[in-house]
Order: structure tokens, then sequence, then C-alpha cells
């Protein structure tokens, strides 16, 4: 056993919770300029790359950390710089026991620095460094990917909404939850202050009842 | 109020007597994973079936709206907050609440002496330096209420609790719920003794808990 002295990882953050908007059929317009990413059925995880620690949405240890070994190995195999520093945390979605698709995957879909970059800027970084995942395929078990966000200048978000059920039904399992609306122009809330706390830029959109 | 955990324990070796274990008596044990089933309501002419379908598409309308009007609510505390710590700059008296005002009528922004808790004071530091003491303090919970004991004897009384549960061997028993917040009287000094810039930064980092209102502010009658 080494005799270096292991430091203890602690969260940085709470990972942002996003609040519900109801059904996308139903939401109205939102102010401000919004990108849309699937909403995947996972488990949330804040992932602290050099070490591999995984913390769940409470900030707590998440118990199934030892399945995605793999998966964070390549994370900590790939230096992304903000602003010239080393992004050391990450907000993901590990798949693993909902369903049967892509199990011990990790999708990147955030990440933490103290820089304050805007959600345009971290999701043009991170769709660099990590492979995107293709929302109509499955993913791959074991395997690190990023979300790329869908601009609604270019994609209608109802019909990717529609074509994410039509994914779930065809993959006979529920995948997709629905899709997470989030503000392009906020840098990733940081806070310490309560797990409950949710982040009015993000918006959940779930399947209606 | 205790947590109760389930654990599983080893036997102790010496413990000829059985595992003793509490008496819940006649209350329900809840359900680990199952979908309970329920006696379905009779509904020969279809009538609740178009009641329950009402509730479940309205439920579903209002989830949506109350989710725009969450993200218009903060739009408008996020553009408010910085006038409102502007204007009550210097100030002993200061209005609870700034207006903002349309043709449909008007809408209260209220900052009620209510704001978030804090893990830690780390992130005041860099705002407030050597002041940090003066607007905020350390505030605790046991199965007592940590404000209200006298500051003079904390310490003496907790280093006693302590020893007493130690004592019992229970000191596992003893848990305790710790985070900054601020000194009582923060909400009116923050504008005399801060700048308008120190008090939106600690804003950022301990947010005041504001309101938007709208009852009794609509438009007003010719």
């Amino acid at each position: 056993m080494s005799s270096e002295t292991v430091a203890v990882v602690r969260p940085c953050t709470y990972p942002a919770r996003p609040i519900n908007g109801g059904s996308l059929e139903l939401a109205l317009t939102k102010p401000g300029h919004w990108y849309y990413e699937p909403k995947y059925n996972g488990w949330r995880a804040l992932v602290h790359a050099p070490t591999g620690t995984m913390f769940n949405r409470r900030g707590q240890h998440l118990s199934i950390a030892g399945l995605f070994g793999g998966a964070l190995e390549h994370l900590r195999s790939v230096q992304l710089l903000s602003e010239g520093m080393p992004v050391e945390w990450f907000d993901c979605e590990a798949l693993c026991r909902r369903h049967r698709l892509g199990q011990a995957t990790l999708l990147v879909f955030d990440y933490i620095s103290l820089s304050g970059e805007l959600l345009r800027q971290r999701k043009e970084l991170l769709v660099q460094a990590f492979p995107a995942h293709d929302y109509a395929q499955p993913p791959l078990p074991q395997e690190l990917y990023s979300l790329r966000s869908l601009d609604p200048d270019q994609t209608d978000p109802h019909a990717l909404y529609g074509e994410l059920r039509q994914l779930n039904a065809r993959w006979n399992c529920l995948f997709y939850e629905g899709l997470v609306a989030k503000r392009t122009t906020d840098p990733y809330p940081v806070q310490l202050r309560s797990p409950e706390e949710e982040f009015v830029g993000w918006v959940k959109h779930r399947w209606a009842y | 109020m205790p947590s109760i955990k389930e654990k599983v324990s080893r036997p102790a070796k010496s413990q000829p007597d059985p595992l003793r274990k509490l008496s819940f008596g006649a209350i329900n044990r809840k359900a680990n994973n199952a979908r309970t089933a329920y006696p379905v309501l009779p509904d020969p002419n279809g009538e609740l079936a178009i009641i329950t379908a009402r509730i479940i598409e309205r439920t579903a309308q209002i989830e949506a709206i109350e989710g725009a009007l969450t993200i218009d609510k903060s739009e408008l505390k996020t553009l408010a907050t910085p006038f409102y710590f502007t204007q009550a700059s210097g100030k002993v008296e200061v209005a609870n609440s700034v207006s903002a005002v349309s043709p449909a009528g008007e809408v209260l922004i209220t900052f009620p002496n209510r704001y978030s808790r804090l893990e830690s004071e780390a992130p005041l530091l860099p705002i407030l330096g050597e002041q940090t003491s003066t607007f905020f303090r350390q505030a605790f919970a046991l199965e007592i209420d940590g404000d209200k004991l006298p500051a003079e004897n904390t310490q003496e009384l907790l280093d006693e609790l302590q020893q007493l549960f130690t004592r019992y061997h229970a000191a596992e028993a003893l848990k305790v719920k710790e985070c900054i917040k601020p000194v009582p009287d923060f909400h009116t000094t923050r504008h005399i003794a801060l700048s308008p810039q120190q008090n939106l930064a600690i804003n950022q980092v301990c947010p005041i808990v504001a309101m938007v209102k709208t009852k009794g502010r609509g438009k007003e009658s010719p």
C-alpha cells in the first residue's frame, strides 16, 4: 500500500437539478436561447476524473461506481482544458440496470469549472473532447460519450421529442425519458447549499401521462 | 428524530439472548418495490373515466404553466435584484419590495428576511474578508435548537453533552447539522455597511429568498 496520503475527495457542487416543465407538447415559450438534449434514463453522476470518484445527485458516493471502470479510465485519459486549467469535474448520466442498453456507459453532458464558461462554450468543448452519442443508435456498453445539444434554430425539439418516443418503442424499453432544455447563456450553477435546489436554467420535459 | 437504517450485524459470540427487536405493533410496513394494486372504482357509465382523464389532462397543463411561470419569475428576480440593492444602499428603512408594472397590472418582487444557508463560509471570504463574522455566523442543530443556547456557555454545554453521550457509549447517536447563516440584523445592516456590488456578490453565494407576488396587484379599476 502506498505511503502517500490520499486526499478525501468531496463533491465541488450538487449536480444542477432541472425544474419541471411538464410535457413538451404543452410547454409555453421560454425567454432567451435554449438548447435541447435527450433525457436519458440512468443515474445522475458527478465524476471527479483524476480519482474516478463518482457522486450521486445528493453528493453521496455512487454505490454502482465500481461498474464504470472502463469509462472512468477513458475519462481520466482525456485532458480537457478550460481557460488553460485541466477540468476535473464532469456531470454525467451513468447507464446501469434501468434497462439493458449501454450498460456501464457514461454520458458526459457537462463539466464544472471555476472560470464560469457559458453552456454554449462548455458544450463546444465537450463534443471536441469526446465522441458524441448518436441518439438514434443504442450506446455501446462500457463506453464514454458526450451529449450533443440540439439548437432549435436547426432542429425542431418537438420532432426530436416524438422521435425519442419511437426509439423507446423500437428498443422496447424506457431508454429516453423526454428532453431537457438548457439555457445557452448560463454558467454551470455551482452550489453546495442543497441537493434539492432547482436550477431554472435547465427545464425537463418528460412524456405526458 | 433519529433516522432508521437497516444494517446487517454480526451476532456477538458471547450473547446467548436472541436478538432484541423493537415491536412496531400495528404500524403498516412499507412494501419494498411492488406497485400496490388497489380496488378499482366501478364505472358503469364511463363518467369516472371522463373525470379521471380531465384531471390528468389539466394536471399536465398546470405543470407546463408552472414551469413557464417559474422561468419568468426567476428572470424577473434576476433583473430586479441589482436594482433592489442599488436603491436600498445607504438606507436604514428599506422597502421590502420593488414593483414591476405592465399594461396588465403590477407585480411585486419581495425581498423578505430569508436567506439560503451555506455549508461553509469559504465562498464569503473573498467578498467580505475579515468582515465575514460581522455578517455571518455558524448555526447548528442537534436534538436541541442551537440558536437558543446561551452563547457564553455554548461550547461548555456541547462538550458536556458529548461527554455524557460517550459515557453511555452513545456518541454515535449524536448527530449535528451545521451551517453558516446571516446574523439576525444582516437584512437591514447590509444596505448601510456594504456596497451594492458587495451585496450582489454575496447574493451569488447566499441568495436572498425573493418572491414574486401578484395577488392584489392587478390592474387598477377605473
